[in-house]
């Protein structure tokens, strides 16, 4: 194994007389919570770490993501925004990151232009250099507007190809959108994309030289995550087949269902014979605090995950199958899941193997649901199939089968056009309304409502890992004299006598 | 999925516990998952291995009562150990156990119950292996012969394969690549497996690895699939991380893949249920897996060395530099003429690698098991050693026993041929006892025994929890 790679990476520098680095891009701030924590870091949590996060070499930093925007305003009555600002404040060394779901700024509908490239601005002025641009369709007009705006701005952007286990998603695919977002927008960084840590070895050995060999002089990311137990070797091998630079989170935040460990990631690639800028101390200083957060808020670390196959299947995933499962049984059918799971692999190949993201495998098992339940296959067609086959979430990937096709059409709802309507611009209308707030809030109470706006709270720069019995104990030790000892506190009062 | 049928030893009982509890399994505690172990449908359990041998006698237990007592509670699944033929305990004629000794120790194993013995020469030498399989095969054990395997090293499939062809014919039932050290990649079984299986023709391979890498139970999955017949692994409690891959992982996905004739999920679970409960009471650490790191390609520690390491590192502060530590282990291992990193070598290496990581000057002192590797004690190793260290030490000559009087007290006296094995005086032998099965309380049961053993050092004692309220006063 060690030899192997290691003679690669020697044969490479021999081929080129360059020794390559390898750059981290650090999660830990967005990625890493978002697997293991719900996203439910508080913009304070991260405040202490955050110049250490700076000083550690990474050559990214991301920082939030839609779901970080959703959680921080829906659960921690927090302004995402405001996370920005203070992040840019405390780390310059490297371009904050943001990544950018498609133009679904809210819900998952996509939204009009107008708002989302005001959004790209605003999350520019706030601070974001680096704009991670995914669109689960690879449907690359759905993300133009916004990335046009990073690229006037001057903003990196760095294009998210999901990675996708499923007939049609072949190396030839993945090469193809690469091109494709290269030659339309001259993108820094290609990302691929692997949040379900579906992407083997094997696959690794193939795609990511294929990709390199595409883009040229534009950097290849991996970003993969631990769920099979196989992230951090895909991860390796990527870098020795080609990537530039590799998504990880500083463990205890590492592993599990998140991203491989920024630490280990560092000596294993310099094992390889690869440079990496990063500095060992700093992660394990960030480490440490991360260790104590989790321990405080009684939040769980990255535990490795156990191998498992099952990872690479097609398989609906678990929280849709859960719904499922619910929607099934409150129908009175829970009698018939084999016969729809077995259905939905079906559906979603004919309708050209959609990223089984949201709102996608809800979609597909709607009409693998009326697949089952009507004597002819797409006699009842769910209005949203309709939609999709229509465009309305943007441009299909692969071809729905015509057969398919026809019957959607025939047997959809009429109400339905089949050209998706014009999203006409949205901003006049939210100026009228909210002209007299800044363009941060209007976005906000766009994308929230005003009753979520109201109840933010401004983030205090106080939190702590340090328990306060453990400093009053130390403190105590340091006092000189300890004959006559009287502490007072709201609601506690300690007398000690020598 | 190949059509041989797949069939898997439990050694939950040696090396799991020995790589997730540090060896805590006592021999109350074998007896418990018995009933459900034994009806699982498994093709052995092991339950003696050198490192139980040891921990047995540090706990005052009879290892070959463990045995016996096994036999009694686990039916008709045939039990097995794992004898080294190799050990480092310094016993001036025992770090080689002759053929006297094996002989009288496989009788010994084999009278309490044994039905399969695991051989392990870490230098393969042939002449004794094939002595010790002989006495295995006299026993009326089945034999299987190990054949150790280390990553990076140059070693070819060809001569693995030879090395294989040679435990046959040396009088092996069955050979066993042993991986305790979780090297054995994926890509290295693709090719490494069918040269083996071609080599032993209708002699079964088995596999042990072990899940240091996170790659465990990848290599168990695909070395079942070309052509390996029985695999080591462990339930789920003791699973994973320096251990074995977990046995009822590898069946979901056997299952998945349509193979019959797989073991009883149901009632390994059980098992693994009873062992999860004696952790959750003893206070043992849970089994998780490790992540991927190349380190271990470099260090290649086996199991329960692995895992002291890894603690010390973290202790002291200096996980950040494994790669170091690995480095300085990999080269005393070439130093010392690169054995395989099993017992007795592999902890010996360690500490010595340890040393000299600590600061202390290289080989200012040298660790006793590596003193008598140089010396030749153990026999000819394959690599070349430093020969300033092996001046240093000068060489000896071995002989199986010191005394004809030992050898024949070694076939007499079963106290004198266990503290022969184990490296013990006859006095420290621990006698046969009365053991019952662990027995599994509530925490409140737990609760109020320990207050009550406790209850001498106290006037008044009082537990209050939510819902809960103990008062225990003395009298008078």
């Amino acid at each position: 194994m060690l030899t192997n790679l290691r003679h690669l990476v020697e044969a490479e520098f021999a081929r080129t007389g360059r020794r390559r680095t390898i750059a981290l891009t650090d999660g830990t701030l967005r990625d890493a919570h978002q697997c293991l924590w719900a996203t439910r870091m508080r913009t304070e949590h991260m405040l202490p770490i955050s110049s250490r996060i700076a000083d550690a070499g990474f050559g990214a930093v991301e920082a939030i993501a839609m779901v970080g925007f959703d959680a921080g305003v829906l659960f921690l009555n927090q302004d995402p925004f405001e996370r920005v600002r203070l992040l840019a404040d405390r780390i310059s060394t490297a371009p904050l990151r943001a990544a950018v779901r498609s133009n679904l700024l809210h819900g998952f509908y996509p939204q009009p232009d107008d708002i989302n490239e005001l959004f790209v601005e605003r999350m520019f002025v706030n601070g974001i250099r680096d704009f991670a641009v995914l669109d689960s369709l690879h449907s690359w007009d759905n993300v133009a507007p916004g990335i046009r705006i990073a690229k006037r701005l001057g903003a990196k952007v760095t294009i998210a190809l999901v990675f996708n286990l499923a007939p049609g998603y072949d190396d030839e695919f993945y090469v193809r959108q690469a091109r494709e977002v290269i030659d339309q927008f001259g993108v820094d960084t290609i990302s691929l994309a692997d949040a379900g840590g579906s992407l083997t070895v094997e696959r690794t050995r193939t795609l990511v030289p294929a990709l390199r060999a595409a883009i040229g002089e534009t950097r290849l990311e991996l970003n993969t995550h631990c769920l099979t137990g196989m992230g951090p070797q895909v991860a390796l091998e990527a870098a020795v087949y080609g990537a530039d630079q590799i998504l990880t989170a500083v463990d205890p935040l590492a592993n599990g269902n998140s991203l491989p460990s920024a630490q280990m990631m560092a000596r294993d690639l310099r094992a390889l014979g690869f440079d990496v800028d990063v500095d060992d101390r700093s992660l394990d200083e960030v480490g440490d605090y991360l260790g104590k957060l989790a321990a405080q808020l009684d939040y769980p670390v990255g535990v490795p995950a156990e191998y498992d196959p099952a990872n690479y299947q097609t398989q609906y995933a678990g929280g849709a199958m859960t719904n499922l499962e619910a929607q099934l049984k409150a129908a009175g059918i829970s009698d018939r899941l084999p016969a729809v799971i077995e259905e939905i692999g079906r559906v979603r190949e004919e309708l050209g193997s959609p990223v089984m993201a949201t709102p996608f495998p809800a979609i597909v098992a709607a009409q693998a649901v009326m697949n089952v339940l009507n004597p002819e296959r797409y006699a009842v067609v769910p209005d949203e199939v309709k939609k999709y086959v229509c465009g309305y979430f943007g441009a299909l990937p692969l071809p729905v089968d015509d057969n398919v096709k026809d019957l959607v059409m025939n047997n959809g709802s009429c109400d339905i056009s089949e050209t998706p309507p014009q999203l006409d611009p949205i901003l006049p209308e939210l100026r009228r309304r909210y002209g007299h707030l800044s363009p941060d809030e209007m976005i906000l109470r766009y994308m929230y409502g005003d009753q979520k706006i109201d109840a933010l709270v401004p983030v205090e720069d106080t939190f702590s890992v340090q328990q306060s019995i453990v400093e009053l104990v130390a403190g105590l030790g340091r006092m000189r004299s300890k004959h006559t000892v009287r502490l007072v506190a709201p609601g506690l009062e300690l007398r000690a006598n020598g | 999925m190949s059509n041989h049928q797949i069939t898997f030893t439990d050694t939950s009982l040696t090396d799991g516990q020995a790589a997730v509890w540090a060896g805590a399994l006592d021999n109350r505690m074998v007896l418990a998952p018995a009933a459900a172990l034994s009806s699982s449908g498994l093709a052995a359990v092991e339950v003696l291995s050198p490192a139980v041998l040891d921990e047995c006698l540090a706990r005052d237990e009879h290892p070959l009562q463990r045995v016996e007592l096994a036999h009694r509670h686990y039916g008709p699944v045939p039990l097995r150990a794992t004898v080294n033929l190799l050990t480092g305990h310094g016993r001036p004629g025992a770090d080689v156990l002759g053929p006297t000794a094996i002989d009288g120790w496989l009788t010994a194993l084999a009278a309490a119950g044994l039905r399969q013995v695991v051989l392990l020469d870490p230098l393969l030498d042939l002449v004794r292996l094939k002595a010790a399989l002989e006495s295995a095969t006299t026993a009326g054990l089945t034999a299987i012969a190990a054949l150790p395997y280390t990553a990076d090293d140059g070693v070819s499939d060809e001569t693995y394969a030879e090395r294989a062809a040679s435990l046959i014919a040396a009088g092996a039932h069955r050979v066993m690549l042993r991986d305790e050290s979780g090297v054995l990649t994926p890509d290295r079984a693709r090719t490494l497996v069918p040269a083996l299986v071609s080599a032993l023709g209708d002699t079964p391979l088995d596999l042990h690895t072990r899940c240091h890498t996170a790659l465990g139970t990848v290599v168990a999955l695909e070395a079942g699939r070309l052509g390996v017949r029985g695999i080591d692994t462990a339930l789920p409690s003791v699973a994973n991380g320096a251990s074995l891959p977990s046995l009822p992982s590898l069946i979901r996905v056997l299952r998945r893949d349509d193979v019959q004739g797989l073991p009883d999920l149901d009632a390994l679970l059980s098992a693994d249920a009873i062992l999860a409960g004696i952790a959750d009471q003893e206070g043992l650490p849970a089994a998780t897996p490790w992540p991927f790191d190349l380190a271990t390609y470099v260090h290649q520690l086996p199991g329960e060395v692995a895992a002291d390491v890894r603690s010390v590192l973290r202790e002291r502060g200096r996980w950040a530099d494994l790669h170091e530590f690995a480095a300085e282990c990999a080269a005393v291992r070439r130093e010392m003429g690169s054995p395989p990193m099993v017992p007795p070598f592999a902890r010996a290496i360690a500490e010595q690698a340890m040393c000299h990581f600590g600061g202390e000057q290289r080989y200012e002192t040298l660790r006793p098991v590596l003193r008598r590797l140089l010396q030749g004690v153990y026999g000819t190793v394959n690599g070349d050693q430093r020969v300033d260290l092996q001046a240093r030490v000068g060489s000896v000559l071995t002989s199986e026993c010191d005394s004809p009087t030992i050898e024949a007290d070694l076939a007499a006296d079963e106290d004198v041929l266990l503290a022969w094995i184990a490296g013990v005086t006859v006095a420290t032998v621990p006698r046969r006892v009365d053991v019952q099965p662990y027995e599994a309380l509530t925490p409140y049961e737990s609760l109020t025994r320990g207050l009550l053993e406790r209850a001498g050092r106290y006037a008044t004692l009082t537990v209050s929890a939510p819902g809960l309220r103990i008062h225990l006063q003395q009298e008078g």
